[in-house]
């Protein structure tokens, strides 16, 4: 197993493995929601921890 | 920023040298949106595909994907770089699938007949043997325990 972690559930180095490879695939998400999502995130970012500038692109 | 194949990773992770995300978590804590934007799309597709890949279906992997972000979101103040970010952010999406998994309401037999153009005898039948096969697999425990 990997060296310590902050997290409650037990995590095997091969779904970490499976996580990450994610970047090599192609993932058929919405574009618009991916868009959504992201302006909400910015907001909620903002409203925490108070953003440096509109939609996350600073 | 270059971004890390998962093999990298997986290399930075048993060698305990410095995390790649630790600069974007302080950045983001500080409100910085470029760093907040870079993290929105390193992780995006890794909790899609977690999400999707578990769930089968667009609309729920959507729910738990935006239900990860504003945890991962809610709670990066309390991440203490004690292990990996993307460690810490794997073990949110995964309690969160898992939550969510459990308030989910199964769906009625006629309901899944419905959709799967099937009878419900056929429901039933797959149902059985999908139990069967899972009570098979978790070993000691009993079907009638479960029941």
């Amino acid at each position: 197993m990997l060296r310590e972690r902050e997290t409650s559930v037990p995590i095997s180095n091969e779904e970490l493995r499976e996580f990450l490879e994610a970047d090599e695939l192609d993932v058929l998400a919405s574009p618009r929601f991916k868009e959504l999502l992201k302006q909400r995130l910015w907001e909620l970012v903002c409203c925490l921890y108070g953003g440096s500038s509109g939609r996350g692109e600073a | 920023m270059t971004r890390d194949t998962a093999r990298e990773q997986m290399e930075r992770l048993r060698g305990g040298s410095l995390d790649p995300d630790g600069e974007l978590v302080e950045r983001i804590r500080r409100g910085s949106g470029a760093h907040f934007s870079e993290f929105y799309e390193r992780y995006f597709h890794r909790l899609y595909h977690f999400a999707y890949q578990r769930l089968g279906n667009q609309a729920d992997a959507e729910e738990v994907v935006q239900e990860t972000f504003t945890a991962v979101f809610r709670c990066i103040d309390t991440f203490r770089g004690q292990s990996m970010f993307s460690f810490w952010v794997y073990g949110i999406a995964k309690n969160t699938l898992n939550i969510w998994l459990r308030h989910v309401e199964p769906l009625p037999v006629q309901e899944i007949a419905v959709r799967t153009q099937c009878s419900n005898d056929a429901v039933h039948s797959s149902l059985y043997r999908t139990k069967r096969l899972f009570f098979g697999a978790a070993g000691s425990e009993t079907e009638s325990s479960h029941a």
